[in-house]
């Protein structure tokens, strides 16, 4: 009984909690363009077969490495394909790329994590030596031979960086639990009888719920940077996909023949880890202001 | 004091042996045979397994990672399969190039970064600040490669300034350093902004300053202090990143750096090349992660033992 | 802030005014040199090794700018036997190395020896094979090599295993390259890194792997001193190395295709040149992965194929459609036209079976300068029904799928050592070569006429048949579809003439400065 009280307690104190940080962040104007502009391309993203003038693949031979133009807006690639059509469709990599790859992170940062903040002793030098292991590891080799080992294509680039990117947030997860386990509700729960495994997915990382969308946040920008340099060494999306980075990798070779091929690609690219870079600070003030050394 | 460095230095021993166990393992199931490059314009099996078994390739595994670790405790990684020199002379080759840029990046980036930081902290809500840091946003969300290529054409092409390629000249350092560095030098600006700020609402720090002490003196002598862990902190990550992530920078302006070599060598499979730089890379890392928790102590006596919690 | 600037800015123009200035006539030549890992010929198979290699060594017989052979290291043309099989050779007795030993019949064998060492981990013994005696050594049965024997220090014989007309050819390769025997020896290990003797017009000077190659005129040479005094080889990035072209650091770079568009108007189109490249790109269609084993379904993707669609688009004219596996300069070479036509391509679909389109799978390289084509491809075989899935994937993997034989329509790129249709043919066709080049291509009347064709002599007889090989290939059974004969370009700089590029290798024996 006492426990359900407890739990409804902690339940009000979530929502007045998220209640009160979205208050803080409506009044963040540029916090608010950035929410606005992301949601803008994740709609750009989706509906991108409506809104791209041309079809994905589609070569125009008559135009090769043209400039912008009527026909073609921000002009056309080495094969004749349409570069806006291309940033259009690229977008839906750059989004899907912070999404799928922070969700795998995610999972196994947070899953080792709270072991190791939970348990500690032991199981926490093993997790931790693991964590070091894996972190003073060269990312790049490792993204390189995972893309090796699966084979090219867009979802295993998305798995490659997913399973570079989750020591941070282990790390992070790790030291919150550390803390939070010595909380009076967890000595309540662990005394009612609850089970270690309930109590972490039950009290300990709803609790981190703040840190884990802050630091997601945080970590989108410097994945969209992986995918692009990951495209940019060939390893990344196939063809007739188009993403960013590939297309900044390709139209160095043309920066003579059509200079804006790389610039328009280039500013996308920007523009988007800009939001989410701006977003993420805002989140974090807002939700988790311990956090700012991240 | 002894003790955790003891600890810390069986604990950087357990790592890097997990390093090399992973890196074992992923050489092995890579897809991809260092003969068969060698061979690319022609090769029959007969010619890759006779040229497999003189390179030892054709040994069983255990064995051939025994051999390795045996002889990796004495420094020797063996022979590059294609430049057929000892790993150890082209790490250290590669690591002079890195390692003269790492500095000048690192010099760079905390003095651009700590001192566009603190104006803006001084200023805060001021022009000064709002410029700086929006400058720091936008060179957070450039890529490096791009801002390389860009600068290449602004600064090598056009007005002819500096050297397109190459480390042959000490100005040739200048703009990879810049194109490495700009992300950190934005995110260090932004980081001390935070910092110095939040050290300046404590109260000691507004005791000095209704004591009268000058502005500029509270933030050097107080806010600095405080501010310097969590900049010392991200340091570490940032050696790493600098060490094992420039290969795109270094393809671009043609420089032989660690990032260039065990990219080229991961491409041929040229397996004592990528055991070495892993181990390598790993080492400076853990080792400098090392060094900055004992400066720690500096800073911050209190935590001087165990340590803050690391990203 | 403003101070900081200024002076970092003024550092900056210090150090970038005082570039060294070159003393002499120094020629620094750029380009992607990748593999630039040593010089040693017998080890690797890219051009910056061999480019290197070719500098400082030289082989027996030199390729002239007609395509005909001179004697090189061999005093006149070497005498054949009647039955094709035994090469007489005669030195020059005038060439000495450049640590001063003398060029002599001991020299020849060591190197042909060396080749066929297992211990040398030769990368290029394919090549000559046919030398009696070297799959023997190869294969550790015998360890000296049968086929060559000593007259005297400057008379000596070579003997194949089987008649082979264009082994003259073979001769003249780079990777055939003639070492002193006492340097090469002494040097162990580190020849072709730190040491580097050869009778070449250039001296070696300085290696730095994947770096440079600085070189010096060799004051001995037995065809007058070379006119530069010095070269430079640099491993460039591809754009930065015209960057730094443009900016006038280097005299001569070489370019891919794709870069040349941005070249062909303005200041430096007087400095393009272009040339022959002396190869085919093709798509081979691999027999062994249906539906590809079906031919009607090979003929349909003969017919989707537009190569002149190719060679205006995405080449801009930088190359030539091919509907022959050989290329035109070469002997055998057959002009045909193109099978270009989708509604046939779908008849021929639906006749076998697949009313409603195939679909194939390519793997291409992505390091490959024409990872672009099955781009292009993917586009218009779709007008025909035929679905192309393009992975790219690094170049150590696609080796080895290929090698396996498991790529169903890899892309055919062949830079010709030697301009012999047997190199065009015999080469990927052969039924023990073909898995290598994932075409899997099994087939006694192709074997027999390959067969026939290396042991004839020169002349209209062995042109017929290597036109009915390339017939059978190409029109009838449809194994590859040939696209275009790429060609190459490379800027150079006003002050130097007299380059020679072989269609592979630059020579700068003969160039010089205009005052």
């Amino acid at each position: 009984m006492s426990i359900k009280a407890n739990a409804n307690v902690q339940d009000a104190a979530y929502t007045s909690f998220y209640h009160d940080a979205f208050v803080r962040l409506k009044r963040d104007k540029i916090a608010i363009a950035c929410l606005v502009f992301i949601v803008l391309l994740i709609l750009v993203a989706i509906f991108a077969p409506l809104i791209a003038p041309y079809p994905e693949g589609f070569q125009d031979t008559s135009a090769i490495l043209a400039g912008p133009s009527s026909k073609h807006w921000l002009g056309t690639d080495e094969f004749g394909r349409d570069i806006l059509t291309r940033i259009i469709y690229g977008s839906r990599i750059s989004l899907s790329v912070g999404l799928i790859a922070e969700a795998i992170a995610v999972t196994i940062g947070v899953f080792l994590g709270a072991l190791a903040g939970y348990y500690g002793g032991k199981i926490d030098a093993v997790i931790s030596r693991i964590i070091e292991i894996f972190a003073s590891f060269p990312h790049i080799l490792f993204a390189i031979v995972i893309m090796f080992v699966l084979g090219t294509g867009v979802i295993n680039v998305f798995l490659a960086i997913g399973f570079v990117g989750w020591t941070g947030i282990a790390r992070i997860i790790r030291a919150q639990v550390m803390q939070l386990k010595e909380k009076e509700f967890v000595e309540a729960a662990r005394a009612s009888g609850g089970s270690d495994l309930k109590i972490i997915l039950r009290h300990l990382i709803p609790n981190c719920l703040s840190t884990i969308i802050v630091v997601v946040t945080m970590a989108i920008p410097s994945d969209i940077m992986y995918e692009a340099s990951l495209s940019f060494l060939g390893l990344g999306v196939q063809p007739p996909v188009s993403s960013w980075g590939e297309m900044i990798s390709m139209a160095r070779k043309y920066l003579r023949t059509n200079p804006t091929y790389s610039v328009f690609p280039g500013i996308a690219l920007v523009l988007t880890v800009l939001a989410f870079n701006l977003l993420g600070d805002a989140l974090r003030d807002a939700l988790d202001p311990k956090l700012k050394n991240l | 004091m002894l003790k955790f460095t003891l600890r810390r230095l069986y604990q950087t021993i357990i790592v890097l042996l997990g390093v090399t166990l992973v890196t074992f393992t992923m050489v092995n199931v890579v897809p991809g045979d260092p003969v068969a490059v060698m061979l690319q314009k022609k090769a029959d099996d007969a010619t890759i397994n006779r040229i497999r078994d003189q390179m030892g390739l054709n040994d069983p595994l255990p064995a051939q990672y025994f051999r390795f670790l045996t002889n990796a405790v004495t420094g020797d990684f063996g022979n590059s399969y294609f430049q057929k020199k000892p790993v150890m002379e082209l790490i250290l080759r590669a690591f002079s190039v890195t390692g003269t840029l790492a500095v000048l990046v690192l010099a760079f980036a905390i003095t651009l970064g700590v001192l566009m930081g603190t104006l803006a902290a001084v200023f805060r809500g001021k022009w000064v600040d709002r410029v700086i840091m929006m400058i720091s946003t936008l060179g957070m969300a450039a890529p490096s490669f791009w801002l390389a290529i860009i600068l290449q054409l602004i600064f090598g092409l056009t007005l002819k300034w500096l050297p397109i390629s190459g480390l042959r000249q000490p100005s040739a350092y200048i703009m990879p350093s810049v194109a490495l560095g700009m992300i950190y030098a934005a995110s260090l600006a932004r980081l001390t902004r935070t910092n110095i700020l939040d050290a300046m609402n404590q109260d000691y720090i507004r005791t000095a300053r209704s004591k009268g002490v000058g502005e500029f003196f509270v933030v050097a002598k107080h806010a600095f202090k405080n501010a310097g862990i969590p900049i010392l902190t991200y340091l570490g990550t940032l050696i790493k990143s600098i060490l094992g992530g420039s290969v795109l920078v270094e393809t671009i302006f043609s420089i032989n750096g660690l990032g260039k070599l065990l990219v080229e060598a991961i491409m041929k499979r040229d397996i004592p090349i990528i055991q070495g730089c892993t181990v390598y890379i790993a080492a400076v890392f853990v080792i400098a992660n090392l060094l900055i928790d004992l400066t720690y102590g500096l800073f911050d006596p209190r935590i001087r033992v165990a340590g803050p919690a690391k990203r | 802030m403003k101070k900081v600037l200024a002076l970092l800015l003024a550092i900056g123009l210090m150090l970038g005014l005082s570039p060294a200035l070159a003393e002499g006539k120094v020629f620094s030549f750029g380009g992607a040199m990748d593999d630039m890992d040593l010089i040693d010929v017998h080890k690797a198979t890219s051009s910056g090794v061999l480019q290197g290699g070719i500098m400082v060594c030289e082989p027996l017989l030199a390729l002239q700018p007609d395509g005909t052979l001179k004697p090189q290291l061999l005093a006149e043309m070497p005498t054949v036997s009647e039955d094709g099989k035994v090469f007489t050779c005669k030195l020059r007795e005038d060439v000495y190395f450049h640590d001063g030993t003398q060029l002599t019949s001991k020299d020849v064998y060591f190197t042909l020896h060396r080749i066929f060492d297992p211990a040398t981990a030769n990368v290029n013994a394919w090549l000559c094979d046919m030398i009696l005696g070297g799959q023997d050594m190869l294969d550790g049965k015998a360890t000296e090599l049968a086929g060559v024997t000593i007259q005297d220090d400057f008379n000596f014989t070579i003997e194949l295993d089987y008649p082979y007309a264009p082994f003259n050819y073979i001769l003249s390769c780079p990777q055939m390259l003639i070492y002193p025997q006492d340097a090469c020896t002494a040097a162990g290990d580190t020849w072709g890194i730190d040491s580097f003797v050869g009778t070449g017009p250039f001296v070696f000077d300085t290696f730095v792997a994947k770096d440079s190659l600085h070189l010096v005129a060799n004051e001995n040479y037995y065809e007058g001193r070379p006119q530069i005094d010095e070269v430079y080889l640099y491993n460039l990035d591809r754009g930065t190395a015209l960057m730094e072209f443009e900016a006038g650091s280097l005299d001569l770079v070489n370019m891919d295709p794709t870069y040349v568009k941005g070249y062909q108007e303005g200041e430096f189109a007087k400095n393009l040149v272009m040339s022959d490249l002396r190869g085919i790109i093709a798509l081979n269609l691999n027999v062994a992965m249906p539906p590809l084993d079906n031919v009607k379904v090979r003929e349909a993707v003969a017919h989707a194929v537009d190569q002149k669609a190719i060679v205006d688009s995405y080449l801009q004219g930088n190359g030539t459609a091919a509907n022959s596996l050989i290329t035109p300069s070469v002997a055998g070479y057959t002009d045909r036209p193109s099978f270009y036509n989708p509604e046939k391509a779908k008849a021929l679909l639906a006749e076998a079976g697949y009313p409603d389109g195939i679909k194939l799978v390519n793997y291409v390289s992505e390091t490959s300068s024409i990872a672009g084509i099955p781009v292009v491809l993917q586009e218009q075989l779709k007008a025909s029904g035929i679905e192309l899935e393009v992975n790219r994937v690094d170049s150590a993997t696609y080796v080895s799928m290929r090698k396996e034989g498991s790529v169903q329509c890899p892309l055919l790129t062949w830079y010709a050592d030697m301009p012999d249709p047997d190199n065009f043919t015999y080469t990927f066709f052969q039924s023990g070569n073909s898995k290598f080049f994932s075409s899997n291509w099994n087939d006694s009347l192709t074997d027999e006429l390959l067969a026939k064709g290396r042991a004839m002599p020169a002349g209209e007889e062995r042109t017929e048949v290597y036109k009915q090989i390339d017939q059978r290939l190409v029109a009838e059974e449809f194994v590859t579809v040939p696209l275009y004969n790429p060609v190459t370009y490379y800027l150079k700089s006003d002050k130097v003439e007299g380059i020679f590029f072989d269609g592979s290798m630059f020579h700068l024996d003969d160039a010089f400065f205009v005052e």
